[in-house]
């Protein structure tokens, strides 16, 4: 059975074209080759 | 593949021929990355939009430099309708690579329509006002907004997902089904909407077993109207959704407002016509009737005008030959008066005899001209006339005689021999009683002449007047 209110809360609202620079901005741009070099750094610190 | 480090292109082995640095695991997951793409690409050729983006997102949290994953990525959410997603996906891969990368191409397609790009942006808006309606419990409102939406985009799952929520809360279960399809056709594998469509096929399913006990709210309970809720009345009228319906309305309305033209717009056309073709009529009537007019009043004139020239004409003929008679009386005396100068007395008197005294001259000159040369050539003329009588009478020609003898009268009044002469021509020619009275003429006339005594012979009883005596 669906719950409605409990449906309808994982609908959220589509980002504007106006907040197109926000969200770039905002987005996560680190990735595994980030994660490995900052820990090759803590390694070589070490 | 780059080196991380210093960017130089890396060989097969282990270590970067540039650097030195170690670079197997940077390898392993490039690799992995690439590996994640490749199933995100072959998803979204299945059209699992859904699982293509999950597989292309953890290929980029692999790399984020896989400008390939992340243009399809944009691609993937574009088509599901996620415009500014899609828009940030392009930006950033153009970001990391400007040069050859379809996400510039992507970009300019969406930015060169300003009219597409402001009804996104419409569009974005309405969906999220049907979102905030929908959590308030405004479903008929949502209900529209949301339709609204779908007819601008037709591609938006979510919004499909979420009209067909708030379908099943209102029971109408058909078109719920109807809107979950339409989602499964955009993106097939779509959990959330496999899901709907699952628990829509139940709730169909319980409504055929039971149609009288129509299940009224699946869904939880309504919950009460709030204060600021906003009711829509509903109305009876359903947009009809299926095609042929459509199509079917068209043609009869068609048929109506051809219907409509017919018996009410061509009529009164017709009549503004045939009224403008009776105004036409009407003025070239008006205009026949003056040119008639004008036609009979031309004939008149050219009737009376026939009647002028043919009396103009006669009395040019008349003119004419009364002008031959001048001119031949002119001629008559012209060579008079020459032969008279010459002294030839009788070619003078023979001309003057050819005037005719019937023709009017109009000239002054002419008259005196003629009379003077006439009296001056009385005697030479009056001989000649009665030379002519002779002649006429010893051939004969009683007739002519008497008529130069008249003339010789004329001529000198005085010629006793023209007189008698001319009795006897009257006697011989059977004239009793002229040639009778010629002869007392003479004998009253020239009493004790020649002519006298031998006239007297043909009126031996006469006696005569008293008025000549010698």
């Amino acid at each position: 059975m669906i719950n409605f209110d409990e449906e309808i809360k994982k609908f959220h609202p589509s980002l504007e074209i106006d907040d197109t620079e926000d969200a770039i901005y905002n987005s996560s741009v680190t990735d595994m080759t980030d994660i490995m070099l900052e820990l090759m750094e803590e390694m070589k610190e070490n | 593949m780059k080196c991380f480090n210093c960017g130089s292109t890396l060989s097969g082995s282990d270590f970067c021929s540039n650097c030195g640095v170690r670079v197997t695991v940077y390898k392993k997951i490039i690799r992995m990355s690439n590996t994640f793409y490749n199933m995100g690409l072959m998803k979204a050729q299945n059209r699992d939009l859904s699982g293509a983006a999950e597989s292309l997102e953890r290929s980029l949290r692999l790399n984020k430099r896989n400008t390939k994953a992340r243009n399809l990525l944009g691609l993937v959410y574009y088509e599901m309708g996620e415009t500014v997603q899609a828009l940030s996906e392009w930006v950033i891969s153009q970001n990391y690579d400007s040069t050859n990368n379809l996400a510039n191409s992507y970009i300019k397609l969406i930015q060169s329509n300003g009219n597409r790009l402001e009804e996104m942006k419409r569009n974005i808006k309405n969906f999220n006002t049907a979102l905030k309606m929908a959590k308030r419990g405004a479903d008929d409102v949502a209900i529209i907004q949301l339709k609204k939406v779908i007819s601008q985009n037709p591609r938006m799952v979510k919004g499909r997902q979420l009209l067909a929520l708030l379908l099943m809360k209102t029971g109408e279960y058909e078109r719920a089904r109807r809107e979950l399809r339409k989602a499964l056709s955009v993106d097939r594998c779509n959990t959330l909407s496999l899901r709907y469509m699952k628990e829509v096929e139940a709730l169909l399913q319980r409504e055929k077993k039971n149609p009288e006990k129509k299940q009224k709210d699946p869904i939880e309970e309504r919950q009460a109207l709030s204060g600021d809720a906003v009711i829509v009345p509903p109305h009876a009228y359903r947009e009809p959704t299926n095609g042929a319906v459509t199509i079917l309305n068209m043609v009869i309305g068609l048929l109506l407002g051809a219907l409509a033209m017919y018996f009410l717009v061509t009529p009164v056309r017709v009549q503004n016509e045939v009224d403008k073709n009776n105004d036409l009529v009407r003025t070239y009537n008006q205009r026949i009737a003056i040119k008639n007019s004008s036609i009979s009043e031309l004939e008149r004139q050219v009737a009376s005008l026939t009647e002028e020239k043919e009396k103009l004409q006669k009395q040019a003929d008349q003119n004419t030959s009364q002008g031959k008679n001048t001119v031949s009386n002119y001629e008559n005396l012209i060579t008079a008066l020459s032969a008279y100068a010459d002294q030839k007395y009788d070619n003078a008197a023979d001309a003057l005899g050819q005037i005719s005294e019937d023709v009017a001259m109009d000239s002054q000159v002419f008259d005196t001209v003629y009379k003077n040369l006439k009296a001056s050539l009385k005697d030479t003329m009056a001989k000649n006339y009665f030379e002519t009588g002779e002649k006429a009478y010893d051939a004969g020609k009683y007739e002519d005689a008497i008529a130069a003898y008249k003339r010789c009268l004329e001529t000198d009044a005085n010629y006793a021999d023209a007189m008698y002469k001319m009795g006897c021509a009257y006697y011989a020619s059977g004239s009793r009683d002229e040639s009778t009275e010629i002869f007392k003429q003479v004998v009253d006339t020239f009493p004790g002449t020649q002519a006298a005594s031998e006239a007297q012979q043909f009126v031996p009883d006469y006696k005569g007047g008293s008025q000549n005596e010698e």
